[in-house]
């Protein structure tokens, strides 16, 4: 049973009733008055939220937090499939895993995500802008936002330490999309180092390391700590089928290696990378080989790790880095179950 | 003559008087509305429905501490 702040009812959304947003009848009795109630009333994206705020839910309907695109667009890309309808097992697993990370108005503003713990954060209180701890983290913990708040490696993000949070670097249209549907998350605007510390920039940095790699390196290469590694991730269904639950191992690791992908925005030519847990049988639950062109794509990832700190042990000197080949990518760490794509990443040592 | 005077003005001064409190009164009242409609961010569509039972439940802490609250368990999976 969820407890309702009483300063809730005097806010502007406490003020319109319960029943507004939830239905439901004002009945003395749980059982006639719940008979009808929606307790997740912006599930629908079209709903409640959007008869007042209909220019953030139209926009929000394109951002990859509601629709997934960039989760859906990595399972395409791995199967080799065209589109989803043309698989239904494909399907499956979007609907019975990947979209269990959706998030609704409701799962940022008010509750926690209910991939996390459900719940509400305060008492039903909406907050504008969302605390990072109780909805961010929920869903981005195990990885990006554990490792920025320090409760996953080594040491937090010196930004976080600071007392920034994740919205101090991301805008709102990575939240809440632009209203162009994104395929993947490298699409949207995301921030840049440069785009606080300008200084810095190669060429005009006080730091010779800064002007010696120039574009060479992406920040942090030299300024982020071990990362958090998932391998061996496999689904299996829980009991009545509904859904598919994934589990696998992880490791703290740190690896530099080539940047898969380099582009106008990332152009380095050695980035930071992290193992994504996907191994070519991963969904075989559901159908056998369902990611036919699993070898054709890196699972070892460029990573913008958020664990940022001014000194670390590779950036102690020069030695440090250059003489360390337990910094690189190696042939070792490439597993069985790895895409042999991951082979191009190897960083060539002497 | 002088005492007349005197007296005249101190009744000019309560009257005075009398008209600020009244003013500053109204003044304050009003403002104080128009500052909770300007603290309100969303152009609210929407008449208000009676949910009093809803709320006598949802708020009444009594209530809420005879019943079992399910334990807050999870953590973020970001696929892994």
């Amino acid at each position: 049973m969820y407890l309702v702040s009483k300063d809730f009812l005097e806010t502007s959304h406490g003020q319109l009733g319960c029943i507004n947003c939830h239905s439901g009848e004002n009945l003395p009795t749980q059982e006639q008055a719940h008979a009808t109630m929606n307790p997740y009333p912006s599930e629908d994206n079209d709903g409640v939220c959007a008869q007042c705020h209909v220019g953030v839910t139209e926009t929000y309907a394109s951002s990859i937090h509601y629709n997934l695109h960039g989760m859906e667009n990595g399972l395409m890309s791995f199967a080799s499939t065209d589109s989803m309808p043309d698989s239904p097992a494909h399907a499956e697993v979007f609907d019975k895993n990947c979209m269990s990370c959706h998030a609704t108005c409701g799962e940022c503003h008010v509750s926690r995500p209910s991939n996390y713990t459900g719940g509400l954060i305060n008492q039903h209180e909406f907050f504008k802008t969302p605390p990072m701890e109780e909805t961010c983290y929920g869903c981005h913990g195990a990885r990006t936002a554990g490792e920025f708040m320090g409760e996953v490696g080594f040491s937090g993000d010196v930004h976080f330490e600071l007392g920034m949070d994740c919205m101090d670097c991301h805008n709102i249209d990575n939240f809440h999309g632009t209203g162009e549907v994104g395929e993947r998350m490298w699409d949207e605007a995301l921030p840049s180092c440069l785009d606080c510390h300008e200084e810095e920039m190669s060429g005009n940095s006080q730091i010779e390391a800064h002007n010696a790699h120039g574009d060479m390196l992406s920040c942090q290469v030299c300024h982020a700590q071990a990362n958090n590694n998932c391998f061996e991730c496999h689904v299996t269904y829980n009991e009545d089928k509904s859904a598919l639950k994934s589990a696998s191992d992880s490791k703290l690791m740190f690896r530099i290696g080539l940047n898969p992908n380099p582009t106008e925005e990332r152009p380095y030519k050695y980035v930071t990378l992290r193992h994504i847990p996907t191994a070519a049988n991963s969904f075989d639950t559901v159908e056998p080989n369902m990611l036919p062109n699993f070898d054709n794509i890196n699972n070892w990832k460029y990573s913008p790790t958020h664990n940022i700190q001014r000194s670390t042990f590779q950036n102690e000197s020069c030695e440090s880095c250059h003489d360390n080949d337990k910094l690189f990518l190696r042939e070792e760490d490439i597993i069985e179950s790895d895409s042999k794509e991951n082979l191009r990443l190897i960083v060539p040592r002497p | 003559m002088k005492e007349k005077f005197y007296q005249k003005a101190i009744f000019g001064a309560a009257i005075l008087i009398a008209l600020s409190v009244v003013i500053l009164f109204t003044y304050q009242l009003t403002n104080k509305s128009e500052h909770i409609a300007k603290k309100l961010t969303t152009p609210v569509a929407i008449e208000p429905i009676d949910s009093s039972n809803c709320i006598a439940c949802h708020t009444s802490e009594s209530i809420i501490g005879s019943v079992i609250i399910e334990s807050d368990e999870g953590h973020g999976g970001e696929g892994g």
